[in-house]
């Protein structure tokens, strides 16, 4: 049996999360932090995938993008945690997760979704819609 | 007869009313326990987040946030809605599939069609039935809290009128009535929330003056760290993340979808709707905690009465009782969707696991439902030692024991049933484990460890390595089998 797409896609799952569990118990908080954008956008590969395990490409670039902009955030974030300045009444690093991750995440990430439904995903139900259920 | 009785019991009858519609058009298990298959997307999506935004979300992450400060909401809730749309990509299109290849109507049935052998869906099956009486005895020991306040009862009589109100319902009408009272209470927390933004900031001068206060006071209480270390935070955000994926209300909701026009809104409804109720937990919280600095309110020894003092003393009685209603809504949503799948686990996956057929569904679920209640409220109210031990089969052992097998399994052909029945163990049995063992003070862990969110990453991790280990042709078979489109012809694995 050969490693496919959904094999190396495992993989990379697999390491993030061991990394982030070494992060976990032994109190390395940048591993875990780190893991967080990592985790989604490998998600959202995987679930990119259809049931033939081909990708669309302008769906994944989409889903790059999402993953660059989310990850260009937690480094703002990291890098402003200790600085003493303040956005919109709040401390930096809390005002990124406020102001920027908070809806970036609750509005982009959901609107990534129904683009690539409607691009690419929608095309793997189709054949679901006819035909009787089977026990 | 006080406006708040009166906001509350017009909530009931109007619960009651959709319970006695989805009674009337109830014919088969399909519509008990799968709404019959036929919710839109809106209806879908709001009572999806509903359902995951349970008491816990809106009393204790305010309860948190007042303590702890802006990290508490960023931990438990501001990545959530991130959570929603992962689901809807991981889970959407491919679960729909399954609900109309094959009569798949809870967890344990998509377990059953992925992998072979009894273990594999029987243990998932026990699981689902443990956590959803769990999850349940939490729903009626808040409920008895909420249900005292409002009717000055017992905490006791309390619990047993409110889950006689939700069991009623959800016993009648099956999760076609447990969808649209999701709906509609999904609804009255997102009005209630907004609601209770504007208010609570308003109180102590608006939304940046209530900051202004806060950081003159202490800045450090607005900072990600302020109390509890970066690293429980962050394992805390992971734990949420993935394990809103990972909840069986959630993930049934996919199963009754009418069609797959339906997927494409639904998570951008859901992350919103969650977005909004988050402003519950943040305001009430930052708020008091700016009312206890000005002096206006005292330093609570008991946080979980953060929300209940502020309804108290600093809105109206007519407002009080619509978040009072807004928070049941937020309990009941919850408590209806765990009878029903703790109903399912029950009537249908346990007997079919067991290989025993079973005869009038519809009947068989109801009286399961109402053991689902009966064995909750006698551990809420009278088995202190069950509901600590059932408390930590909650979020965190539904993740361990859900992701691995039931996400990665959709599309990873090297998944195993062995994995699978390893998985579900290891995420009851090691958060039974750690709940005992810190209780107990046999083992003290640091306060950077967040039990919950490792006991996921361990999971899944686990699943993989066992599933690599120890591989299994007749799995990788059943895959094959449950990817193949209708009518094709059996094809080689590779």
């Amino acid at each position: 049996m050969g490693v496919d797409r959904v094999d190396r896609l495992v993989l990379f799952c697999f390491t993030t999360t061991t990394v982030a569990i070494v992060g976990m118990a032994f109190d390395y908080w940048q591993l875990v932090y780190y893991s967080i954008p990592v985790l989604t956008a490998l998600f959202m590969l995987m679930a990119a995938l259809n049931r033939r395990e081909e990708w669309s490409r302008p769906v994944v670039v989409g889903v790059a993008v999402f993953g660059g902009v989310m990850l260009t955030l937690f480094v703002a974030g990291n890098v402003a945690l200790h600085t003493d300045g303040r956005i919109g009444g709040l401390p930096v690093a809390t005002a990124v997760f406020l102001y920027a991750i908070w809806p970036v995440t609750t509005v982009a990430a959901p609107l990534l979704f129904a683009w690539a439904y409607h691009k690419w995903l929608r095309h793997d139900v189709e054949d679901a819609e006819t035909g009787s259920v089977v026990s | 007869m006080t406006p708040v009785v009166v906001i509350v019991l017009v909530y009931f009858v109007i619960m009651f009313g959709v319970g006695y519609w989805a009674k009337s058009r109830m014919k088969s298990s399909r519509d008990f326990l799968v709404a019959g298959q036929t919710l839109g997307f809106f209806v879908m999506a709001i009572g999806t987040f509903s359902s995951i935004q349970s008491g816990f979300g809106m009393i204790g992450h305010t309860a948190n946030t007042y303590s702890w400060g802006v990290q508490a909401v960023v931990s438990a809730a501001f990545l959530v809605p991130l959570a929603f749309a992962v689901s809807w990509f991981l889970l959407g299109s491919r679960l729909y599939r399954l609900a109309r290849k094959y009569d798949v109507y809870s967890i344990p049935d998509v377990i059953r069609i992925r992998y072979p052998g009894r273990w594999a869906h029987l243990s998932m099956s026990v699981a689902m039935f443990v956590g959803s009486v769990a999850y349940m005895t939490a729903q009626v020991t808040a409920t008895g809290v909420i249900m005292s306040l409002i009717f000055g009862t017992s905490v006791t009589v309390g619990a047993i009128i409110g889950s006689g109100v939700v069991a009623l319902y959800t016993v009648a009408g099956g999760m076609l009535a447990g969808a649209w009272t999701d709906f509609l209470q999904g609804l009255l927390m997102v009005v209630m929330s907004i609601g209770t933004f504007f208010v609570a900031t308003n109180t102590v001068g608006g939304w940046s003056t209530m900051l202004e206060t806060i950081a003159s006071h202490d800045i450090d209480f607005l900072r990600l760290d302020a109390s509890q270390p970066l690293t429980y935070v962050y394992t805390f955000i992971v734990m949420a993340v993935l394990g809103t994926v990972a909840q069986p209300q959630l993930i049934t909701k996919f199963l009754m979808l009418r069609s797959s026009s339906e997927l494409k809104w639904g998570a951008l409804v859901a992350s919103l709707a969650y977005g909004v109720t988050t402003l519950f937990a943040l305001s009430i919280g930052l708020s008091m905690r700016a009312l206890t600095i000005e002096g206006r309110a005292p330093e609570l020894e008991n946080i979980d009465n953060t929300t209940t003092w502020f309804f108290d003393n600093m809105v109206s009685p007519v407002f009080a009782g619509f978040v009072l209603a807004g928070l049941l809504a937020a309990i009941m949503s919850s408590a209806n969707s765990f009878i029903a799948v703790g109903a399912s686990s029950l009537m249908r996956d346990l007997t079919s696991a067991l290989g025993i057929t079973v005869r009038n569904e519809v009947r068989w679920a109801r009286l399961a439902s109402v053991f689902v209640v009966f064995c909750a409220l006698i551990f809420a109210l009278y088995l202190s030692q069950v509901v600590f031990l059932l408390g930590a089969i909650g979020w965190a052992a539904f993740a361990a024991a859900i992701f691995g097998p039931l996400v990665l399994g959709l599309y990873w052909r090297r998944a195993t049933g062995l994995a699978t029945t390893v998985a579900i163990a290891f995420g009851v049995l090691s958060n039974l484990a750690a709940t005992i063992l810190t209780a107990q003070e046999v083992i003290t862990l640091p306060a950077y460890i967040q039990t919950g969110g490792l006991i996921t990453c361990l999971g899944i991790v686990l699943f993989i390595v066992v599933s690599v280990a120890v591989p299994s042709r007749e799995s990788l078979e059943k895959f094959v089998d449950m990817n193949r489109p209708r009518g094709s012809k059996n094809v080689d694995l590779v």
